[in-house]
């Protein structure tokens, strides 16, 4: 097991190498650099003062020499300063990572409840009405693009009914809240994005947990729970649901890495000052070291995801041995 | 043998699964499964069900032990007609032993679970410690009963080969003190050794307990060796019906004829 769990490890490396040489050289093939975000809209900038910011850069060296300076750095988990303001990668990162974690792991959280009442109760009334309005109602979910579906919330219950914020993840005035009305202040900001991403995840994994329901509830094992005369509910959520959470355990695992590296598109909707609208932000201004720093630690925590995933299955299923 | 001795007896029993077609569902024609069988079993009697694969056995056992309606007829355990009878009161003293112990028996659960919980069920016990204490005693004798050594309550299904699963089974179905259990295949799906000793174990078990099985097979020598009388069924009829060496030696039906002789014979 061990040797299996360090080979695993070393292989992370070439794909996290390859990784970052694929993003370095795509962020460079796009056309503008960050000298020209700071200097292009100043005027009194020469070509001179142009040239030192390069330099300074570094951006005049050769792309490979520049991979190479950034991977020496990057072994010693020094991600560099951001292009931008001048202040640390990793403290950018670590400032936005707790709103992300906050938001995703509400929703992952909210996902994984209802996706199972949802899979296991309309397993269980196969083909009823209940059954396949719920299938209406997760696919709706599912194909409803998500930034539209924010916009209409943001609409309904930040303009027309004034209720909820519309973006953000304080008020104006948070300072001078008191302790109670700070947490209901957040609450309130969480509501809408939450509500939207876990609706538009809610298909895949309820539509998982439903099918992997049928598989069991037809296994000979079941029968002989029935057989032995049990209520129906401890056949269900004691003799299935456990067969049942296995592969569900192992999508949790899969979809760690989802919890930190944010969404880009719904953090920027919703202004949420997480790590996906970190990036968009570095993407926008040109800003190298944030980039790669983000794409690199999203990377390693997809793979962990993955091997925390395989681990979990070894652990839980005692037939799976990994040599 | 007068009726006080009777202890089930089914009448006119059938079940047809509707085939549907189109989008209305539209009840096209009926399967015929079991299609009006009568027949009785005795208290301590051993009576074999044989037939082809298809013809209505294994149906006939799950209809009586409820996991299935009829679709027609009655079914009387002990005089009492077990539609009327509550699920949970009926399954107690009529139990089932599946075919397969591969995959009747929940993987994720240890074996001390499977069985406990029946005894449990049976004895209506609450769930204190004092509870929890006899319910693994008693699971553990159940275990001892079967033949299997009493600390394997925390093992599960996987670590046991298929005679033992069996011998699990049949410890889960003794666990409700069943009176009349019906053995779906039991031993079809083991080893010819293995076959002997589970058999050997049902007959064992008929003496402690008083217990009266239906034997449900495919397999006309395990019937020859073990039941007293014997029924055959074809497309879910019962054709000939009697006592075991009397079918085996004059069969009336030629059906019953045709299956006796299809019995592979070693040459010596």
């Amino acid at each position: 097991m061990l040797k299996y769990l360090i080979k695993r490890l070393l292989f992370m490396i070439p794909l996290i190498l390859g990784i970052s040489i694929l993003t370095f050289t795509i962020i460079h093939l796009a056309p503008g650099s960050p000298v020209d975000m700071v200097t292009s809209m100043n005027p009194d900038v020469d070509a001179n003062a142009k040239a030192r910011l390069y330099s300074l850069y570094g951006l005049d060296k050769p792309l490979y020499l520049q991979y190479w300076d950034w991977l020496k750095r990057i072994v010693t988990l020094n991600f560099g300063d951001s292009f931008k303001d001048g202040r640390p990668v990793i403290n950018k990162i670590a400032e936005r990572l707790p709103p992300t974690l906050l938001l995703n792991v509400l929703s992952l959280g909210l996902i994984f409840f209802f996706a199972l009442v949802i899979g296991v109760s309309s397993a269980v009334r196969q083909n009823t009405l209940y059954d396949k309005s719920m299938t209406v109602f997760v696919f709706l979910g599912f194909s409803i693009p998500m930034f539209w579906l924010a916009l209409l919330m943001m609409l309904l219950f930040g303009i027309i009914l004034g209720i909820l914020p519309i973006s953000g993840m304080r008020s104006v005035n948070y300072d001078m809240l008191s302790t109670a009305g700070k947490i209901w202040d957040l609450i309130s900001h969480l509501i809408l994005p939450v509500f939207v991403s876990a609706f538009g995840g809610l298909a895949y994994l309820s539509r998982y947990s439903r099918s992997s329901m049928l598989e069991v509830i037809r296994q000979d094992y079941i029968r002989t729970a029935r057989a032995k005369g049990l209520p129906e509910n401890t056949v269900i959520y004691k003799h299935a649901l456990r067969n049942v959470l296995i592969p569900i355990v192992t999508l949790l695992g899969l979809s760690l890495p989802a919890l930190i590296s944010g969404s880009v598109i719904f953090e920027t909707i919703f202004s949420w000052p997480g790590i996906g609208r970190l990036a968009y932000e570095a993407i926008m201004s040109r800003d190298y070291p944030v980039i790669l720093g983000v794409s690199i630690i999203a990377t390693a925590l997809t793979l962990t995801g993955n091997l925390l995933a395989d681990l979990t299955y070894a652990y839980i299923d005692p037939r799976v041995r990994y040599k | 043998m007068n009726s006080n001795n009777r202890l089930l007896e089914v009448r006119n029993l059938k079940k047809w699964f509707g085939v549907e077609r189109g989008i209305f569902k539209r009840s096209v024609s009926n399967i015929k499964a079991v299609d009006g069988v009568s027949f009785h079993i005795n208290k301590g009697e051993i009576l074999g069900l044989v037939g082809e694969s298809g013809s209505g056995k294994t149906t006939i056992g799950k209809m009586l032990v409820g996991l299935l309606n009829p679709t027609q007829g009655t079914i009387l355990f002990k005089d009492r007609d077990v539609s009327t009878m509550k699920r949970s009161r009926l399954g107690l003293k009529l139990q089932i032993i599946f075919q397969n112990p591969f995959s009747s028996l929940n993987p994720k659960l240890s074996v001390g679970t499977i069985i406990g919980e029946a005894v449990r069920l049976n004895n209506r016990t609450g769930d204190n410690k004092h509870a929890q204490e006899n319910v693994m005693q008693a699971t553990k004798r159940l275990l001892q009963t079967v033949g299997l050594p009493g600390h394997v309550v925390n093992d599960y299904p996987h670590q046991f080969s298929g005679g033992q699963r069996q011998r699990i089974g049949i410890a889960r179905a003794l666990a409700m003190d069943p009176e009349l259990i019906i053995a779906d295949e039991p031993v079809s799906s083991l080893d010819i050794s293995i076959q002997a000793q589970i058999l050997n174990l049902l007959s064992d078990l008929k003496d402690k307990y008083g217990l009266s099985y239906l034997l449900i097979t495919h397999d006309l020598n395990v019937v020859r060796h073990v039941c007293e009388r014997v029924m055959v069924m074809r497309n879910g009829k019962i054709v000939e019906e009697g006592v075991t060496s009397s079918v085996y030696n004059n069969p009336e039906h030629p059906y019953t004829e045709k299956l006796l002789s299809s019995i592979p014979e070693l040459p010596l």
